[in-house]
């Protein structure tokens, strides 16, 4: 894959079209999508597959690191953030890291504190309190 | 009838002006000392877009384990290797948003306008699975108001698929202007930041794919 970066001394509001370093080509594109197409594929397989060979602690830390993956791909290479000024990479890095810290926060309070007051309504999944 | 008083600077005002057409240009160059700011307005948008799909995903897994002990089970429900090929139709349709970009900026108009076509085309196939697989639910006794399952997935892909839609709508007015000659390779900043819109939406199928369809 071609590793471009953006010439700093470029003619504002102009744009040279066979300028390489801009942007990605045409082949890492689509050299990425079937980087991007084989890992989703290995993402299906791994979910089928690992439980049914008794590796089910495996599926969640694999299939996440698959998705970090590509979604890290997608944003470096299709959204251009890779090329582009680090500045457009804060508010995106930020929310992620917002995202990210609530999903874990949430989860984990739950996970530590799961007893909630029995009614019908939550049948099995509900814990009686002594 | 009395005229308006001219303006004291004339010649300010003027130079002012000129200095303002060529303020923003269409196309600044990556680079601290030439930030586009719609650009950054659309990544700044996205980062909210971000906490607000987590906020989403959050409620899933935080009801989790109420979901996964009643009925119906999430892994007998939904169906794996369907919303895969789906998977595959928006990754495919990033590609084709990606060489529309590029293709613009080398000033190929017409083959800007097909990829963005294209893409518009796959995200359409995308909301035509989305709504197969609602309707395959629905049959199967999963609606918003038919429980925990029902709201917290239904909500989550509802609003993804909302995203979608409102994603093939601007792409179609994208390929519209493109057609009116609005966009070259010295002004493609409508396509990039649609672009940049239509890959987060891929961005969170990707997340959802993962964390709701596969773990």
């Amino acid at each position: 894959m071609t590793a471009t970066h953006t010439s700093p001394g470029h003619q504002s509001g102009t744009h040279d079209a066979h300028d390489s370093h801009a942007h990605p080509t045409t082949a890492t594109y689509i050299q990425i999508f079937v980087v991007l197409f084989v890992v989703t594929a290995a993402e299906v397989v791994a979910a089928q597959i690992l439980p049914s060979i008794g590796m089910t602690s495996l599926v969640a830390p694999s299939l996440l690191i698959m998705a970090l993956v590509k979604g890290a791909l997608i944003i470096l290479y299709y959204m251009h953030l890779k090329s582009d000024s680090g500045v457009y990479a804060a508010p995106m890095v930020f929310g992620l890291v917002l995202a990210t810290g609530m999903l874990i926060t949430m989860i984990g309070l739950w996970i530590l504190a799961p007893r909630v007051p029995c009614t019908p309504e939550l049948g099995k999944a509900c814990v009686v309190e002594k | 009838m009395v005229p308006p008083d001219p303006p004291k600077d004339r010649t300010m005002t003027v130079s002012t002006i000129e200095h303002a057409s060529h303020a923003v240009p269409a196309n600044p160059p990556s680079g601290m000392e030439s930030l586009d700011i719609r650009k950054l307005g659309m990544w700044v948008f996205l980062g909210s877009d971000c906490v607000f799909f987590a906020s989403l995903i959050t409620t899933y897994f935080v009801n989790r384990p109420l979901i996964f002990s009643g009925e119906p089970n999430p892994h007998h429900t939904l169906g794996i290797n369907f919303t895969a090929i789906l998977a595959f139709i928006l990754l495919l349709s990033s590609l084709t948003m990606v060489l529309s970009l590029a293709a613009f900026q080398r000033d190929n108009i017409q083959s800007g306008r097909n990829w963005l076509l294209a893409t518009a085309a796959l995200g359409t196939c995308f909301l035509a699975g989305q709504a197969i697989e609602f309707s395959n639910l629905a049959h199967e006794g999963v609606t918003l108001s038919s429980g925990l399952f029902g709201q917290c997935f239904l909500i989550m892909t509802g609003f993804h698929g909302t995203h979608v839609f409102i994603g093939v709508i601007w792409l179609l007015a994208c390929w519209l202007f493109a057609g009116t000659g609005r966009f070259n390779a010295k002004n493609f900043i409508g396509v990039e930041i649609s672009g940049l819109y239509w890959h987060f939406v891929d961005l969170v199928w990707v997340a959802i794919f993962t964390l709701i369809y596969l773990i």
